[in-house]
């Protein structure tokens, strides 16, 4: 029906503007039916018409796959049947809305919870080897980065962006946690930070416990390393 | 005109979609190729040892990148070359002794140009399980720029001279007692090197500690090269890290190691410092240093 409509209304005006046109031209109605009738006008714009086509034909052969795709998606088939358009589309909008939804809802529905949380206090039996014994240094040595730790490295909490130019991916990364301490006396003051991978048992043993679940993942972190060698401290990245 | 809004409409809604999952897709594909990195360099990744801790299992750390360099003064008119071992060796509670290794070699001009061939088989306590890392830093104070070579893919990272300190604060908590002795003047490899030993002690309960925790520092320095020739760190939780400069040639190095190689690429590199990146006062040096 729309299609009906809309059909009405192109032929109501392209007669608006053959009227237009020929009064503008000034023309009678015999030079007009004149010329219409000419004898060869019929054959010399069938000639025109073909030629234009065959133009058209070696251009659309020229284009690559996807143009000439694109040409017979625009031209021939959206473009002859309606509904199989019509289909076609909600279907796709279908699809699309499944492929944002589903990540969306992935990302949202709790799997295992990867949380990092700072190791109790050990108890006063336990020897400075420890793992625990680390831990409580940690907590000891400065609360605020029990927060830090539990805020920045909780998936999926608030992420600050820290990126500049070169590095556009967002990281979290929390403080920096001292793995020894040297003083200013003796302290060698050069050395670098070097980006590494660190299984999560490894953290557990630095003092930074996570979940058992991911206990085969890796985390990534920066390590400062003074030039003698001597792992000074690390920071947990994203 | 049916057609041209289906065509925006499916255009709208792939950009949103490509949008959207493109970078749920880029950071999957981060952490793939990384995963990937660490097992691909099986080589260079990094053993932990046990800490001495019952059932604690081994488990590696892989190498990613040098982020940034850190730290040390431009000494001009001091050109030397040599070699540096860093070792770390713990004892763990059943008596089991674990040793790490590993070398550097460097090289500074008269210009106060240094060049770090590092090979990282250790870091701290963590030791090598396969091949070590190599990097090469390259550190131009009169072009303000550092230069991390990467000889596995031909990469010269690029990133501004830094001789600021630590990103992270060195200094021991307050209740901490500091004791610092000289140890006077002595001879190592060659150069007159002047000592001093720093204890840091840990109270106990301040960390859990049932006994109070030493951690021993020893640092020779040479006045004349403006190094640290020898330096011992001793840490009951880390064990006891021993570095030592070796072979010292006091002659000028070529200059084509302070340059970066016409093969490689040179790329811009950043840090990020992060919240966590601390800037203290620069550590002054210790009296009669």
């Amino acid at each position: 029906m729309f299609n009906r409509r809309k059909d009405h209304e192109q032929e109501d005006r392209f007669n608006r503007t053959i009227q237009e046109m020929l009064h503008e031209a000034r023309m009678s109605e015999a030079e007009i039916d004149g010329i219409a009738g000419a004898s060869d006008l019929y054959e010399r714009v069938q000639a025109r018409i073909a030629a234009k086509q065959d133009a058209q034909r070696v251009a659309g052969s020229d284009r690559h796959g996807p143009a000439r795709l694109r040409s017979f998606f625009l031209s021939e088939w959206l473009g002859s049947r309606p509904w199989p358009r019509l289909v076609f589309a909600v279907t796709f909008a279908t699809l699309l809305l499944l492929a944002l939804a589903i990540p969306r809802w992935l990302r949202t529905t709790p799997n295992a919870p990867q949380q990092v949380a700072i190791l109790p206090q050990p108890s006063p039996t336990q020897t400075a080897f420890t793992g625990e014994d680390r831990t409580g240094r940690i907590a000891e040595a400065n609360p605020d980065k029990q927060t830090a730790l539990l805020r920045a490295a909780a998936s999926g909490g608030s992420k600050r962006v820290t990126g500049r130019r070169n590095r556009a991916a967002e990281e979290i990364v929390t403080d920096f946690i001292p793995l020894t301490w040297v003083t200013e006396a003796t302290a060698m003051d050069s050395g670098q930070v070097m980006r590494v991978r660190v299984p999560r048992t490894m953290l557990h043993s630095i003092g930074v416990a996570t979940n058992a679940a991911g206990a085969d993942e890796f985390v990534l972190a920066d390590l400062v390393v003074s030039d003698d060698g001597l792992a000074r401290a690390i920071r947990l990245v994203n | 005109m049916q057609r041209v809004w289906i065509v925006s409409l499916m255009c709208l809604l792939a950009m949103f979609a490509g949008g959207n999952g493109g970078s749920a897709q880029t950071s999957r594909e981060a952490r793939k190729s990384a995963d990937q990195q660490s097992g691909q360099n099986a080589g260079r990744t990094l053993k932990q040892n046990p800490t001495g801790a019952p059932g604690t299992e081994d488990s590696t750390i892989g190498i990613v990148s040098s982020e940034m360099r850190f730290g040390g003064n431009v000494v001009k008119g001091a050109p030397y070359s040599a070699e540096a071992i860093t070792e770390n060796v713990q004892v763990l509670k059943d008596g089991t002794r674990l040793t790490t290794k590993a070398t550097a070699s460097l090289y500074r001009d008269g210009e106060g140009r240094m060049r770090r061939e590092q090979e990282f088989s250790a870091i701290g306590p963590f030791a090598t399980a396969g091949e070590p890392v190599r990097m090469i830093f390259i550190s131009d104070p009169i072009a303000r720029a550092i230069y991390r070579l990467d000889p596995r893919s031909g990469a010269a990272i690029k990133t501004a001279f830094n001789s600021g300190p630590s990103p992270a604060n060195p200094n021991a908590p307050a209740s901490a007692t500091r004791k610092i002795e000289a140890l006077g003047k002595r001879m190592i490899e060659g150069v007159e090197a002047e000592g001093m030993r720093s204890t840091l002690t840990i109270p106990a309960g301040q960390i859990g500690n049932d006994r109070p925790i030493e951690i021993v520092s020893e640092k020779w320095y040479s006045r004349e090269l403006k190094i640290i020739v020898l330096s011992k760190h001793s840490d009951p939780r880390l064990g006891e890290n021993t570095y030592r400069v070796i072979n010292i040639k006091r002659d000028e190095p070529e200059a084509a190691l302070f340059r970066v190689p016409a093969d490689y690429r040179i790329q811009e590199g950043n840090f990020v410092p992060g919240p966590g990146y601390h800037s203290p006062a620069r550590p002054r040096k210790p009296d009669g240093f």
